[in-house]
């Protein structure tokens, strides 16, 4: 079942890779959806046209993104490792170390995505996401995951 | 005719005003150029200017949809693409034209409606709320009496 995503953006990405899980919307991106929050865009824009937590950096910097995700609970920690009763968020970055995307891990191990304005994705792995700038040099994929936070999971998924 | 301005006569006073304008344009001072044909004129020329505007801004907006990237979770990535910043640099002339496209579909033109305008309907408490955040512009879109 094919997003609406262009092929080109996820140049690693299989269709045995991942299941969609809603439909395309512009409702919600990424940040939010890694915590939960299908209300709103999380967005460090400059114009502040979108929600960025108060008191954080509204930058596209790592530090700021672990920053905004501490406002919900999460702390630092080494890696995706599937453990009991914690959830996950991985960060991704670009070679640059520009940070592009979060996924959350679900409790079995595998991974959910809001990819942009287009559909929430569950995931194998972490890697099919990864890319760097497609062939045609214009196209910013979302790199890898560099970063890992976690807090204890949230008795029910829909509560952020 | 050279006409010879007296600084005592008012722009106030529409005859003058007419004479100063054919005077400016190189016009004969005829009275043919009735404040009518000019009006008539100016409209034509309103028009077609407009319509240059559209077309303009309808190419735009179809390269930017075509360079974009859907995938991308920041609104930042698609606003920097050059189509949309020569949007922004059309001004106030593509604002109603930005506000048709988001009164058909949300799409991420609230950047540049603030970046144009420099004003923000939308309270700090609603930011990212996309349907709200489309509602509220197009609210402060009619009531600026932008017309699309």
């Amino acid at each position: 079942m094919l997003g609406s995503w262009q092929p080109w953006e996820f140049p690693n990405l299989k269709e045995s890779d991942y299941q969609k899980t809603s439909e395309e919307s512009e409702d919600y991106n990424c940040l939010a959806w890694a915590v939960h929050d299908n209300t709103k865009k999380w967005d460090p824009d400059e114009l502040e046209q979108n929600y960025w937590p108060p008191g954080v950096p509204r930058e596209v910097e790592i530090e700021a993104f672990r920053a905004a995700f501490r406002t919900k609970g999460f702390e630092d920690c080494d890696d995706g490792s599937l453990e009991d009763g914690i959830e996950k968020l991985a960060i991704y970055a670009t070679s640059n170390g520009k940070p592009t995307h979060a996924a959350r891990q679900l409790e079995n191990g595998k991974w959910t995505s809001k990819l942009g304005d287009c559909e929430d994705i569950e995931h194998e792995t972490l890697d099919c996401l990864n890319g760097e700038r497609n062939w045609f040099g214009r196209i910013q994929c979302y790199g890898k995951a560099v970063g890992y936070m976690k807090r204890v999971r949230p008795a029910k998924q829909s509560a952020a | 005719m050279d006409v010879q301005i007296n600084p005592n006569q008012s722009l106030q006073n529409p005859d003058f005003v007419l004479l100063v304008y054919n005077q400016v344009f190189g016009r004969p001072n005829d009275p043919r150029y009735t404040a009518m044909q000019l009006d008539e004129e100016s409209t034509a020329l309103l028009r077609a200017q407009r319509e240059d505007v559209e077309v303009k801004f309808n190419e735009l907006v179809n390269e930017w949809r075509a360079q974009r990237t859907r995938a991308s979770s920041f609104s930042s990535a698609n606003a920097s693409l050059p189509a949309y910043q020569f949007i922004i640099g059309m001004g106030e002339k593509a604002l109603p034209y930005i506000l048709r496209e988001l009164s058909k579909k949300d799409e991420d033109w609230y950047w540049a409606l603030k970046a144009i305008s420099r004003e923000d309907p939308v309270p700090a408490e609603h930011r990212g709320k996309r349907s709200l955040m489309r509602q509220l512009w197009l609210e402060w879109g009619k009531a600026k009496k932008y017309a699309w």
